[in-house]
């Protein structure tokens, strides 16, 4: 790594967020294939936040001409557009952000012609998205996309609110990219590299500036190995008692006979430290639940021909934990910043890197062998390189998202969560535009038709909710509201699910961050976000 | 060609406003009144947006598709390659143009019948009868400084009722978002009923800086190096030139710096150093991305709406937004401070020892009150003192040897006022100086 390359203009464009995703996640990003269905102000801004950080492609499947309405919420026609293919203009107008991305359109046959018919492929695509798609349209396709299993991102505005359904058959988050991590250092059960270099420490003859110098993982290890020696004990400080007579410890380790006032005055800043991140570092070491959950998979457990390369990389890390790893996972080699020298940070630094290089290169070799015995090799041995030190280093977060189908769904559970509520009466405009073939309070010009549409909601409320015919108060002010906002697609609410949608494309494109699992209400009123599983 | 201005295609066009503009519903703001009148209503507020990046280039479209018509935007900024991944109003051929200007024709091009009047400038440029010009003002800016700036401007315009009350007339709501990677925040401050920016200045992450003798002596990071390299080394070198300062966006600038740093780290055994790494750290980069500018904006334009036509409630007032890990947003109103130096309308009062040096009280000034380059005066025996002024090199020199004499030398006495000024204000902040005695500060300590 010497001389570094000047970036490149395509690096410049995407800097800010190749910050981000690296550059792995932004050539899965340009590899994407996005199909939308429906071109409307939601489906634009959806689009529109995926087309402008660099897109592979998109489809748009619309069948709609621009009507003026249109002109009041889409950014992407224009009024000189009225009475054009929607699917067009949109097409057109999302390509001029970004000529890297690649636009198609659909406007002829529809949706609901193209899924009776049954010919178009709809799993030459990464993620399908929908936005305000009619309740019958979307059960098909989501039924038809469960069986290819394609994920599908049911998006939706209604007024004030909206709405995201993940369905995904089977989704893998590689690196979580976590905010709060505890790093591994893993102090009760030490690298014995590690043990080694902190025995090779004298503390006794200690110079004041090896003194002052030294790390706090250090001091926090010395402490431990005499606290144990102390106490009989292999595990870490527990009770309050314990972990007051650790701090003695350590305390005591503070004194040096050189030390004079100014260094006192200085507060020892690497044994604060020590003191301060006795919270992060002396914790137990163990193997997550949710890594548990996957060795225990089925996928996991009878790999074959087809199973996807996620599965072969768990089981290998599952060997080498039950082997090598003696019950713990790969070590992950990053250290925490201390306050210290160079020398004794890169010292322990590099203990943690060698650890990984070695862990890492034992889940490769137990990787190919199961390659080998299932008959992948040689088409997948190339990019396996890189992908097994990834999976090493985010050990401790891989996941699996398996969402329940849309078909399946039970919408009359009521809960107390308002939020939720939302979803289950904007169910219920769904069922009125069944039996009507259109959304309550739709029409604007008539207040009698409004009333009339208030009472038929209601009407199909109570035929769902019957034998408990005592509808909620909140409920019945919920559905009122959605009537006045008679499928209204406000702009500003299309772009927040639009931004969010996108983004939930985009983990599932990169394998990067987690999905929501799996309904999202916004809820413009109060500002708010609730996510559940349905 | 566009389409005819006349009103029943006006209310064809904007069905999907007039729905909740032409109705009532529970969630409604108790002043809500529906009526046809609304929509024109929203054609004639004046709404200013300060910042045209990636939170403007959101607004400005957000608030054209929200029905206004009289938009105004404020920024000094010209167009930039690595803005294009989310600044959507503009294209490779702007590189370089106003942001501003480009952004306003691009909106006035896609969205006929709306007017929007660019300004490339410095907020700092307008007084307080430019400002009062608007109905409501958004923010969407990556400066807290600028936000402190407005926020005090706009206090500074309130008035106040003989009980100390502010007029609810005068107040001009804030509206302000933020983001930064994949997190984001909205809020709407409505000064004398809300917290403002200088009550929550904590919400702002701390800014990171390595100790010195970690850069001097100790690296142990590839950061340490780079910055190791732009303070230490740089100066001493010149490499450009004497008085050439470190331009973040010049490749060849960086690349000494790449080059030096990469020197360093060899020869400590530390590695990371590349082109991006050290730009980001020069250039002190905070990530972007598309999808959370349009969150963010999309927020602040709801609420700009909502505060427009009472059409639904308010939101209380101050959201969170994350999507790394889920989506996750929290809203809640943070405390307004009874004490706040800018929303509060009561003088400051410090409290120093009878015998301190003039410096140490203007470091307590600005670490308290997180100052820039603050401007001090104050009115001793009818005649006005400035004591403190870094702004010219005259009155720098002319004002520094204060620093060294004690209060009372100054003439300092107990319970005087002094006005402090700032780059981070629009108006001064009243001080009351409150002397404590030696004995009572050596037995408190």
């Amino acid at each position: 790594m010497s001389k570094s390359s000047i970036p490149c203009t395509k690096q410049i464009q995407y800097d800010r967020q190749l910050r981000l995703w690296g550059d792995h996640g932004q050539r899965a990003l340009e590899s994407g294939r996005v199909c939308l269905i429906g071109a409307n102000a939601l489906g634009t801004e959806i689009l529109k936040s995926l087309v402008l950080p660099g897109l592979g492609s998109f489809t748009i499947i619309d069948h709609q001409l621009v009507t003026i309405d249109d002109c009041g919420s889409n950014f992407f026609v224009h009024p000189s557009m009225i009475d054009q293919s929607r699917a067009r203009v949109t097409c057109e107008l999302l390509t001029q952000l970004n000529p890297d991305v690649h636009g198609i359109y659909i406007d002829k046959p529809s949706i609901d012609d193209l899924l009776q018919q049954n010919t178009f492929d709809f799993s030459q695509f990464n993620v399908v998205i929908t936005a305000n798609l009619s309740i019958n349209t979307l059960n098909i396709l989501a039924r038809h996309l469960w069986i290819l299993k394609i994920p599908l991102l049911v998006a939706r505005t209604y007024g004030f609110i909206g709405t995201i359904r993940l369905q995904v058959f089977e989704h893998y988050v590689i690196e979580v990219h976590s905010d709060d991590t505890i790093p591994d250092l893993r102090l009760d059960r030490p690298l014995i590299t590690f043990v080694n270099y902190c025995n090779s420490i004298d503390f006794k003859s200690l110079t004041r500036e090896e003194h002052l110098h030294l790390p706090s993982i250090i001091i926090l290890f010395k402490t431990l190995q005499l606290w144990q020696e102390q106490y009989n004990s292999k595990n870490l400080p527990q009770t309050r008692l314990e972990k007051d007579e650790f701090r003695k410890i350590l305390d005591q380790l503070l004194h040096h006979s050189a030390y004079d006032t100014h260094d006192k005055e200085k507060l020892l800043e690497n044994f604060e430290e020590a003191k301060r991140t006795i919270p992060s570092r002396l914790v137990k070491t163990h193997l997550p639940s949710t890594i548990k959950d996957l060795f225990q998979d089925r996928s996991c457990l009878e790999l074959s021909h087809q199973t996807n390369l996620f599965w072969f990389v768990i089981h290998a890390i599952k060997l080498f934990t039950e082997n090598e790893g003696q019950g713990l996972l790969p070590v992950r080699g990053e250290v925490p910043d201390m306050i210290t020298n160079t020398i004794s940070y890169i010292k322990i630094l590099k203990i943690y890197q060698e650890q990984a290089t070695k862990d890492c290169e034992i889940v490769n070799k137990y990787f190919f062998d199961l390659l080998q015995k299932y008959n992948r090799l040689p088409d997948e041995c190339i990019i396996a390189c890189d992908l097994v030190e990834t999976y090493c280093k985010n050990a401790a977060f891989l996941r699996v998202l398996r969402t329940t189908a849309i078909n399946s769904e039970n919408y009359l559970i009521d809960e107390t969560e308002s939020n939720r509520s939302w979803y289950t009466c904007l169910h219920l405009c769904d069922l009125f535009y069944e039996k009507f073939r259109r959304y309550p309070g739709e029409f604007l010009s008539d207040e009698t038709q409004f009333e009339t549409d208030l009472i038929d909601l209601k009407q199909i409320n109570r035929k769902l909710d019957s034998g408990k015919d005592l509808t909620s108060d909140s409920k019945q002010k919920f559905l009122e509201e959605l009537c006045r906002y008679g499928a209204s697609e406000l702009h500003s609410i299309a772009a927040l699910i639009g931004g969010c949608c996108a983004q939930e494309a985009i983990k599932l494109i990169t394998h990067q961050y987690v999905p929501i699992d799996n309904t999202l209400v916004y809820n413009g009123i109060e500002q708010s976000i609730n996510v559940f599983k349905l | 060609m566009t389409i005819p201005d006349d009103d029943s295609t006006k209310r064809k066009r904007w069905t999907h406003l007039r729905r909740v503009l032409e109705r009532a519903g529970p969630f409604k703001d108790p002043n809500f009144e529906p009526s046809t009148e609304l929509l024109s209503g929203i054609e004639s507020v004046r709404i200013l947006i300060i910042g045209a990046g990636g939170l403007g280039c959101e607004l400005l479209k957000d608030m054209a598709l929200m029905g206004f018509c009289r938009i105004d935007i404020i920024d000094m900024d010209t167009i930039d390659l690595a803005n294009l991944n989310r600044q959507f109003l503009f294209t490779k051929t702007d590189i370089g143009k106003s942001k501003a200007e480009i952004a306003a024709k691009f909106i006035m091009n896609r969205i006929p019948n709306c007017n929007v009047t660019p300004h490339m400038n410095k907020i700092q440029d307008f007084d307080a009868s430019f400002y009062s010009q608007f109905r409501i003002i958004v923010c969407g800016l990556d400066s807290i400084v600028a936000r402190r700036w407005i926020n005090s401007m706009l206090v500074s315009m309130l008035q106040y009722d003989e009980n100390n009350q502010v007029v609810p007339t005068s107040i001009i709501p804030l509206i302000d978002g933020g983001t930064e990677g994949f997190k984001g925040n909205a809020r709407v401050i409505m000064h004398g009923y809300t917290s403002c920016i200088e009550c929550t200045l904590d919400l702002f992450p701390p800014q990171v800086n390595f100790p010195q003798c970690t850069i001097a002596n100790n690296p142990r990071l590839p950061e340490h190096c780079v910055e190791w390299v732009t303070s230490i080394l740089w100066p001493k070198e010149k490499p450009f030139g004497p008085g050439v300062n470190i331009d973040g966006d010049s490749v060849e600038h960086i690349q000494w710096i790449v080059e030096h740093a990469t020197k360093r780290a060899n020869e400590h055994n530390i590695t990371g150093i590349n082109f991006r790494f050290t730009q980001g750290v020069v250039k002190r980069i905070i990530p972007a991305v598309a999808s959370t500018n349009a969150v963010i904006a999309s927020i602040c334009a709801t609420e700009v709406f909502k505060l427009a036509t009472s059409s639904v409630l308010l939101m209380n007032n101050y959201t969170m937004f994350n999507d790394i890990e889920g989506i996750y947003m929290l809203t809640y109103p943070p405390e307004k401070r009874e004490d706040c130096p800018i929303c509060s309308n009561v003088p400051v009062r410090v409290q120093i020892n009878e015998t301190a040096k003039f410096q140490e009280l203007v470091d307590q000034l600005i670490e308290k009150y997180q100052l820039i380059a603050p401007l001090i005066c104050t009115q001793i025996d009818g005649q006005s003192k400035t004591l403190y002024m870094t702004s010219t090199q005259q009155m720098l020199e002319l004002t520094k040897p204060h620093l060294r004499m004690t209060l009372q030398e100054l003439g300092l006495t107990n319970g005087i006022e002094m006005l402090v000024g700032d780059p981070a204000r629009a108006s001064s902040m009243r001080v009351i100086i409150s002397l404590t005695s030696s004995m009572e500060t050596t037995t408190a300590k």
